[in-house]
Formats: structure tokens, sequence, C-alpha cells
């Protein structure tokens, strides 16, 4: 499992999935039902970033990296803390 | 939502597209007093719109900039951790600072930066000895057709100050690429090729805490955030095609052109001209 292979592929699934799905949705929006499919593009772009980077842990997990698996363990805590507690 | 409207949405983002990708910034220098003042937006919906298309910049050219090896995974990794750090102290303790303040800091290092990289050549150091370190790492520069071999210095002072370049970012709204590039191409000897896609794909997690934020409170207005991160997406794409090919000298001359410009705007914006 390389880092950055798996890495750019996870972020190369997110944003085409979530490109379709907003172009779908403004094309859609035109006729006043493109809503439910721009949030489903927008919710997949904004988690692309995230998976990015758990994909990448797992990558480095798997290549036996501990040293930059920790990094990215730390890394995602970090991220995953700082949403929720924007969120709170 | 209006065509030209619409036309005019993917132009904004394909334009933030570009540079982004480009010079390693997020685009929200340009993204939200156009947002406010072409297209009527309050700032808060602005900042929301904004985020969505930094995010689709920076993942767009992270799809060719980490694939390509350009964007240094293992290192961005590790100075987010600073980034994201300095980026929650800055949201805390921004209520005690005045943000114009903040606003001429930012422009005072940005213009330091500009200065020292239109004045000194850039230094790359190879590795010791031949090694491979922890910090040692490599990237194919396709402008000369030949690889590229790297070891970061200062690491402990350059992830100081990315807590920093994180706290400032937080507190004044403008992107951390701006301090980020150059705190990379200067202090830490991380070549230019190099050191802007890094940015760029640390731009997009950086990103993702206040974009879900924004997103899950309702406050993201769908349509326009669609026309912005579509554009951005197309931008990113031509971005790193230029990217890949420019030389170093000129990326870093048309950056150190940038960075003035940035710190020019982000003055008018502490005027209250903006």
């Amino acid at each position: 499992m390389n880092l950055n292979k798996s890495t750019a592929l996870t972020l190369r699934i997110g944003i085409m999935i979530g490109i379709a799905l907003m172009a779908a949705g403004l094309a859609f929006s035109m006729s006043g039902h493109g809503d439910s499919v721009l949030y489903a593009g927008m919710l997949v772009l904004i988690v692309s970033p995230f998976a990015g980077v758990v994909v990448s842990l797992a990558a480095l997990i798997s290549a036996k990296d501990w040293y930059w698996a920790a990094v990215a363990a730390i890394l995602l805590g970090i991220t995953m803390a700082g949403a929720v507690a924007a969120l709170l | 939502m209006e065509a030209l409207i619409l036309l005019g949405l993917l132009a904004t983002g394909s334009a933030a597209g570009v540079l982004g990708a480009l010079f390693g910034l997020g685009g929200g220098i340009i993204f939200v007093p156009v947002l406010m003042l072409a297209f009527g937006l309050a700032p808060t919906e602005a900042v929301a719109v904004s985020l969505i298309g930094i995010i689709a910049g920076s993942v767009g050219a992270s799809t060719v900039f980490v694939d390509k090896g350009l964007s240094n995974v293992r290192l961005g990794l590790m100075m987010e951790i600073t980034t994201a750090t300095g980026a929650i102290i800055g949201a805390i303790v921004a209520t005690y600072l005045e943000e114009w303040v903040l606003m001429c800091v930012f422009s005072a290092i940005v213009i330091y930066s500009a200065l020292r990289m239109i004045l000194n050549p850039e230094k790359v150091v190879p590795p010791s000895d031949g090694a491979d370190g922890r910090f040692t790492f490599e990237y194919r520069d396709e402008a000369i057709g030949d690889e590229v071999r790297y070891e970061v210095q200062n690491i402990k002072g350059g992830m100081a100050l990315c807590t920093v370049a994180g706290m400032i970012s937080s507190m004044t709204g403008v992107g951390g690429g701006a301090v980020k590039v150059p705190l990379m191409n200067i202090y830490m000897h991380v070549p230019m090729k190099a050191a802007s896609p890094t940015s760029s794909y640390m731009i997009g997690i950086t990103a993702f805490s206040g974009a879900i934020t924004y997103f899950l409170s309702g406050q993201v207005l769908l349509e326009y955030a669609a026309g912005i991160a579509i554009g951005a997406f197309a931008g990113s794409i031509l971005g790193t095609a230029l990217a890949r090919r420019m030389q170093t000298k000129r990326l870093r001359r048309y950056f150190s052109i940038l960075l003035i410009a940035v710190a020019v705007l982000v003055l008018l914006q502490a005027g209250g001209i903006l």
C-alpha cells in the first residue's frame, strides 16, 4: 500500500464523486429539485481531505512506518477534536 | 440561480484554483472579498463558501501533486499538527486582540518573506553523506527532467513557527499558505517545487474543521459553493500542469510578487478600504 498512490486515489475518488454530484445538483436546481444532490456532493467533497489522512495512516501502518504513523494518528486526533469542538 | 452568476462563480473559482495550485495558497484572500463585493454575500456566507472552494482547489491539486510525489505527505502531516493546534489557540485568543494589528503583523511577515525570496536564491540541502534519514525526501522535477533529493532542516523551529502561522491564519481569516510556503522554502530549505504542493495538500486538511462546521449548521449557500468548487477544481488541474513545468526561479519570482499583492490586499482590509 503505497502512501502517495493510496492517498491520491482517495482524494481523486472524493473529488470526482463530489464534483459530479454538485454538477448534477446545479443542473437539477434549475427545476427546483437539486438541493439534496448538492448537499450530498458537498459533504463528500468536505470529508475528502479527512479521508485522505485516514488512508495515509492506514498506508503508514501497513508499511510499519511507525514514526510517521504516529504523526498521522496525532493529526487525526487533533482534526477530529477541532471539528467536534467547533460543532459544540 | 442566473446563468451569469454561475459563470461568474466558475470564473472566480477557476482563477483562485490556478493560483492556489501554482503557489500553495488557499484562495480565501480572493474568494471572500469577491464574494462579498461582486456577489453581495454577507461576510459569514462568503467565508463558508470560500472554505468549500479552498477544499475543492486543495483536493483537486493534491490528486496530481500527491500522486507525483511533489506534495511531501509525511512533512505535510507533521506540520499540520502544529498548524491545526495554532489555529485552535488562535480562535481562543482572537477575541482579546485587535484584528487590524494582526493583519499588519501578517502583512509585515509576508512582505519580509517576499523580499527574502526575491533577494536570495533557493538553498536546497542535499542529504548528508548521501544517507536516507527520516527527513530525507525526493521528487522528480519535470522542468529539469531529474530527481531532486533534499533534507529538511530546522524541523523543531519550523514546527514552532507553523503554530504561529496557524494562529495568525485563524485570527485574521487569511489562509496560512502565504506564511507556510516561505517558511518551508526559506527556513526549512524545502525546494519551492515541493513546498507549494505540500502547502496545497495541507490547506484542505486545515479547512476541513471550519467547512464541516459551517456545512452542518446550514450556513453554506449550496449553489454558490457548488459553482465556486467546480471552478476551483478545474482551475487547480490547470494550475498543477503549469506548476509541474515551471522553472523554480520563475515560480519563486511570481510567488514573491503574489505575496506582496496579498499583503497589500490584507492592509486594505485592515484599513477598512476593502
